[in-house]
């Protein structure tokens, strides 16, 4: 199933042959729409002439793939618009405006209240991510795979003009991540390993930070309280002073994140593993505050609501999980391992350094007759070196 | 003997005596003769110790004495905290290489200096500050393990020695770092499959030039110049197997050793005892290799002729 998108009482998957709505306090299917197929991307929810409209991707036999917009009050189909290409990067609305890209480069942006097509644009290569949205522009990562190249191009969110240059890292390669944007910037993470903020008017770059890891082009930056939170696909999670761009902590989980990106929930980031744990850390400190079990899927994008977390489930069982709050239960403080923890760090090495020298101490004191003495005098002897100071004495 | 060569009785004390085996001139003729199957010939040149026999005598030499063994796994735990210290987020395998001889070692260094720095001239300086440090490392190691394979018994003669010969080998692994920056400019334009074929053979190359250049330094004390022109003319002399040696200390140190680190993936600061038991375990060993090296230089510093190698079985 697709990541969720939550209104009202529900959260909203798109699933190979349907789209379903799933209780959030129950998790049984509240409803669900009949789909064609298609690839499953993220659907949206917007708001056009009072009604709530759900968007997502569908592939019709006919009329191909492209978007279907269905009212949610009575979930009647309202429009379809044809895309021409398979798309896989999630649908974003922003006012009476959806935008989604598709396989071939191109950002299609469509009228929410009909499905008539604004514009289009063209980019460099596939989108995998949904368009970022703000100040009258919208955002959008491209991977071409072939050149090795992934950009970052902003267009005019009226007319779909590029407002500046594509942005591409100086280093080839296509394994960034999509991007996010807000309050004059937009923040991505970029093929070579930096995360970096452009401005919103010009494109020019205002920080630059690196990470350990490459970014999963299925992964997203979150803002939240003016910092920046991105993931790497090694499972590096950092936090970024949205001013500077310098690291104010990250914590590393030793687990892929492939198909997860941060949200900020309160006063704690949430992140899904690929080892089927969801786990949540303190954004002020940095330290790991809870965690799942892991199981045996990945813990896919997430999804908020005011009582409940959804996250998309893969494994044997796919699906949607939820996770509530537990009273009972008590926060852990665990700092990430790449913190030094003198303690550990010091006892492993002496102990460990006690054990190797002891051994090949004692092993060697015991080889070292039976194999000769190292030394080139003994190695003359048996037919080795001949020029050394041992064989002068 | 040439003008250079009378050079050499200015050599220090540790220069060796009058050889038994001297000159390329006075060899037997069979010796001049490159082997039919040059590297691949069975026979090899017989005054150079067989790669077992030397590798023998490499863990023998490495073992020699507490302080021989104790310095490279200090090096190794003082360099991970540096490392970490400086903001180094790497896997637990790292261990494994810190004391790697060059240009694995040297490789590792750029790749540490790029993971804390990214690409750029941070990088760099972080690199060569690396390097000089590494270089220190082999030096004072080198000069110790001459000592040992001399039959010394005073450490500190021998890392006095090994402080004499810094110059020298800190030019070298400067040297081999360029070759590897130089590769990294040159080789993706190759192509994955060929570019990356072409930086491991680089290494190899590094290696295979070089790998005599610090007990030269050390048994010598000669300039850089002579000293690379000795110990790259020991290197290409025929029937050494030296290419084989080379290829193997850089296939076991660079995929092999470092894929069987227990939790070598693991991103920490801490790494657990079982990858530090492996960790000294393979430190070791590379202290064993550069034994090894040293005793096969040590074997036939003598025989090293003056004039260009012809090509033949290395």
């Amino acid at each position: 199933m697709s990541g969720a998108v939550i209104t009202g009482d529900v959260a909203i998957s798109v699933g190979k042959r349907a789209v379903y709505a799933i209780d959030l306090r129950t998790g049984e299917e509240a409803w669900r729409l009949v789909r064609n197929g298609g690839p499953l991307s993220v659907p949206a929810v917007g708001v056009a002439g009072g009604r709530q409209i759900l968007v997502f991707v569908d592939e019709a036999p006919i009329s191909g793939i492209g978007l279907v917009g269905v009212e949610l009050g009575n979930r009647r189909e309202l429009w379809r618009a044809p895309l021409g290409a398979r798309s896989s990067s999630g649908v974003s609305i922003d006012g009476t405006q959806v935008f989604v890209g598709d396989d071939r480069g191109r950002v299609h942006a469509v009228d929410l209240r009909k499905g008539t097509p604004l514009w289009t644009a063209k980019t460099s290569g596939e989108i995998l991510t949904p368009p970022a949205v703000s100040d009258g522009r919208v955002y959008v990562v491209s991977h071409d795979t072939d050149a090795r190249q992934s950009e970052l191009a902003a267009f005019d969110e009226s007319t779909g003009r590029k407002s500046w240059p594509a942005y591409s890292a100086p280093v080839a390669g296509a394994a960034g991540c999509g991007a996010a944007a807000a309050d004059g910037g937009v923040v991505a993470g970029f093929t070579d390993r930096y995360v970096r903020k452009l401005s919103a008017d010009g494109g020019v770059l205002r920080w630059e930070e690196l990470a350990l890891s490459f970014f999963s082009p299925a992964n997203m930056p979150a803002l939240g309280g003016g910092d920046v939170y991105i993931a790497d696909v090694s499972g590096g999670l950092y936090r970024l002073d949205g001013e500077t761009g310098s690291r104010v902590w990250d914590y590393q989980f030793n687990h892929l994140v492939v198909r997860s990106s941060p949200v900020v929930s309160g006063s704690a980031v949430l992140l899904g593993l690929d080892d089927g744990r969801m786990v949540a850390v303190d954004a002020r400190s940095g330290e790991l505050v809870w965690q799942g079990r892991p199981g045996d899927g990945l813990i896919g994008a997430v999804a908020l609501s005011q009582e409940v977390v959804v996250a998309v489930k893969g494994g044997r069982q796919p699906g949607l999980v939820a996770f509530v709050h537990d009273p009972g239960g008590t926060l852990t403080h665990i700092p990430s391992p790449t913190v030094i923890d003198a303690g550990a760090l010091l006892g492993n090495f002496a102990v460990a350094l006690a054990i190797v020298l002891v051994a090949l101490l004692v092993s060697f004191r015991f080889l070292a007759p039976r194999w000769g003495l190292s030394h080139v005098k003994a190695g003359a002897r048996e037919g080795g070196p001949t020029g050394g100071k041992g064989v002068a004495k | 003997m040439s003008k250079k060569r009378r050079k050499g009785k200015a050599r220090s004390d540790h220069r060796p005596p009058k050889p038994v085996v001297t000159t390329t001139e006075e060899r037997p003729k069979r010796s001049d003769t490159p082997p039919p199957l040059g590297w691949l010939s069975r026979s090899g040149d017989p005054r150079w110790p067989s790669i077992p026999n030397a590798l023998g005598r490499g863990f023998v030499a490495a073992a020699s004495s507490p302080i021989v063994l104790a310095i490279p796994f200090l090096f190794v735990f003082l360099g991970w905290i540096a490392l970490v210290g400086l903001g180094l987020e790497g896997p637990s395998a790292l261990i494994v290489d810190l004391a790697a001889l060059p240009p694995v070692g040297t490789y590792f260094d750029a790749s540490n200096g790029i993971t804390i720095y990214g690409y750029g001239l941070p990088a760099l300086l972080a690199a060569i500050g690396f390097v000089v440090v590494r270089s220190l490392f082999v030096a004072v190691m080198t000069g110790l393990i001459v000592q040992s394979l001399e039959g010394e018994q005073e450490e500190l003669a021998g890392v006095v020695r090994g402080l004499r010969a810094y110059p020298v080998v800190l030019a070298v692994n400067i040297i081999s770092m360029s070759m590897m920056l130089a590769g990294s400019l040159i080789l993706p334009y190759l192509g994955e499959a060929l570019g990356s074929l072409g930086s491991v053979l680089i290494l190899v190359a590094a290696l295979f030039l070089f790998a005599f250049t610090p007990t030269a330094a050390v048994r010598e004390r000669e300039g850089l110049m002579e000293t690379l022109r000795r110990s790259t003319r020991a290197a290409m002399m025929p029937g050494s197997r030296h290419a084989i040696m080379s290829m193997l200390y850089i296939f076991l140190a660079l995929p092999i050793l470092v894929a069987f680190a227990p939790h070598g993936n693991e991103l920490t600061a801490n790494p657990r005892l079982a990858t530090w038991i492996y960790g000294l375990v393979v430190t070791f060993v590379h202290s064993a290799f550069l034994a090894a090296f040293a005793y096969r230089w040590m074997a036939v510093e003598s025989a090293v002729p003056d004039g260009a190698v012809r090509a033949g079985g290395r």
